[in-house]
């Protein structure tokens, strides 16, 4: 198996929305393509045999809920969590101009 | 007196609430005064709230006045909750700086069961960040430290759960099971630990790691006393499409005294070569103890065993990546990068806000996700799944349970592990595959090993099985004394 790059880290890194540092990308690349390698483990299994045994998903089948009205959670309580608020919004800088 | 309350079972703190020997306000103090004595070198804890823990006693003890009894087997004793359980009200970090100032303004079906049933809240318990360890030192507060031995871990990532009952600082506690979170934890710090089958217990408020695995099991010092927490949190939820209409109720335990006719299967991945010699050898006394209460055992072999890490390793991350995708700095408590835009408050929320095993398994579940990949990972592994599950329905043909060690190894040194991710998963390797078939799997102490620490042993039952699942581990644990032991902190 080919390992990662730390180019590709950054851009598995940029996909999750986070950041690597510079300094720490050669040690979570070397921990990644170690996690990576010990699962490939997978790739000795026969595909044949594989391709019988198709996932059965949980154990029962989901339920659906009734579709009817519930009352919604207060607009302040679910704002009350968050950093910024303008009630009744979240409060987030301009997409276009962030300082909007 | 207060030493003899801390070694009380259930039961028996029911017995002295139901003939008003003493109060729930009383009991309370004894354990929030152990907690206190026994948290600066311990660290269970990420939050204790002695106000409100009294008060909630205060209420217990008012009903029980006006009904002239204790309504539940629960009624007026303290639970200690793993800090990914959400509580109204009350601050729920799942130890991570992303929500270091979380307040939820709802409750979990599985607490809200609890105080329905009159338990009271001691504190919440710390946890590897998101439950994603093996040792709870990926915690982002501090490390909890095992009692028979502070320099080494509690296991995790249910370990504040787990030290706070072993160290008697409450009769009880909820952890929560992905790969193995309560039963490894619960073996390294001598105490019982029951993973119930997927479905049993809500996982509302809960939040999510990985949802086809997670699942809220109790951590207690006694087989029955998890018998008593479960039948409170267990039971369909409509808030929960997972849950299952599936009654369970201790009084249709047939608590058993011997095991005649019992079939055990023991397969033979779980005991390789490699196994630590002293594991091995405790494992085999266990083995003749059983036999001797009239189990039938036999050696058996569950194949796809070798593929289980890889398996859980490839799905739980995917699943993480997914449900902590919720976490943006815009909705939850803690904001970075605000000046740099909507993109960057993204960016350095998440990346300042996540530890960096978290970080690890995020970047794991979107790499194989990721297009290219999806079939190589995340659809061999959902396949490999089924085939895992598959040795456990023919193994489950030919006996009532299985029965393996619940850790390859006793309590290792603090950072002794933490380095290096991999050595680290091997932790689980005992405990991955019954999570990955959704089946029930209790840990209970079963002596101690080299190094003077406790063992747990595994026994796994039928889906939906916890029944007779308990009543046997009961049977093997009421043989012995290892139950009563404690450590001396």
């Amino acid at each position: 198996m080919e390992k990662l790059s730390s180019k590709e880290i950054q851009n598995i890194a940029q996909l999750s929305s986070l950041r690597i540092a510079e300094s720490e990308i050669e040690a979570q690349a070397e921990k990644f393509n170690s996690v990576l390698e010990a699962v490939a483990h997978l790739d000795r299994l026969d595909l044949e045999e594989m391709s019988k045994a198709q996932d059965q998903g949980l154990p029962s089948p989901l339920r659906l809920a009734k579709d009817h009205p519930q009352p919604s959670l207060e607009i302040e309580k679910v704002l009350q969590n968050s950093p910024g608020t303008q009630a009744p919004f979240f409060h987030i800088p301009g997409v276009l101009d962030p300082k909007a | 007196m207060s030493d003899l309350i801390l070694e009380s079972s259930i039961e028996q703190l029911h017995q002295k609430l139901k003939d008003k020997s003493i109060s729930s306000t009383e009991l309370t103090q004894i354990f929030l005064d152990q907690t206190k004595k026994l948290e600066p070198s311990l660290g269970s804890f990420l939050h204790v709230d002695e106000e409100h823990a009294l008060s909630m006693a205060r209420a217990a003890d008012q009903k029980i006045s006006e009904d002239g009894k204790p309504s539940t087997p629960l009624h007026g004793i303290p639970i200690a909750v793993k800090d990914i359980i959400v509580t109204k009200g009350i601050k729920t970090t799942a130890a991570s700086q992303i929500l270091k100032d979380f307040i939820p303004i709802y409750e979990s079906t599985a607490t809200q069961r609890l105080w329905n049933d009159g338990a009271v809240l001691l504190g919440k318990t710390n946890l590897d960040e998101f439950a994603m360890g093996s040792s709870t030192e990926n915690s982002s507060y501090h490390v909890t430290k095992n009692p028979w031995n502070l320099s080494c871990v509690p296991g995790g990532s249910s370990g504040g759960s787990a030290t706070c009952v072993s160290a008697r600082q409450v009769p009880m506690s909820l952890g929560t099971d992905t790969g193995g979170s309560i039963r490894q934890p619960a073996a390294l710090c001598g105490i019982v630990g029951l993973k119930p089958s997927y479905g049993r217990v809500s996982r509302y408020g809960s939040i999510a790691f990985s949802s086809s695995l997670d699942q809220i099991g109790p951590m207690t010092k006694t087989v029955k006393d998890a018998a008593y927490v479960l039948e409170s949190i267990s039971g369909i939820d409509e808030l929960d499409s997972t849950s299952e209409d599936q009654n369970f109720s201790v009084n249709n335990i047939n608590w058993r005294r011997n095991l005649e006719g019992v079939r055990i299967g023991v397969p033979q991945e779980y005991l390789p070569e490699s196994l630590d010699a002293s594991i091995r050898e405790n494992f085999e006394l266990q083995l003749e103890a059983l036999r001797k209460l009239g189990a039938e055992i036999e050696m058996t072999s569950l194949p796809y065993t070798e593929y289980g890490l890889s398996c859980y390793y490839i799905l739980a991350p995917a699943e993480a990546s997914s449900n902590l995708a919720r976490f943006d700095g815009i909705h939850y408590t803690s904001r970075w990068g605000e000046s740099g835009g909507l993109s960057e408050i993204f960016v350095q929320s998440r990346s300042q806000g996540f530890g960096a095993e978290v970080k690890r398994r995020i970047m794991l579940g979107t790499y194989v996700l990721s297009s290219g990949y999806y079939d190589a990972y995340y659809k061999k592994a959902l396949q490999v799944r089924n085939l895992i599950r598959q040795d456990f329905d023919r193994a489950f043909s030919s006996y009532d349970f299985l029965l393996t060690p619940t850790s390859p190894c006793e309590a290792f040194e603090l950072g002794s592990k933490s380095k290096d991710p991999l050595t680290m998963y091997l932790s689980d390797v005992f405990t991955v595959c019954i999570s990955l078939a959704g089946l029930p799997a209790v840990s209970v102490p079963c002596g101690m090993g080299k190094q003077g620490l406790p063992l747990g042993l595994q026994f796994i039952g039928k889906y939906m099985d916890e029944a007779k699942l308990l009543s046997v581990a009961h049977a093997f644990e009421q043989e012995h004394s290892f139950y009563q032991q404690r450590p001396s902190c």
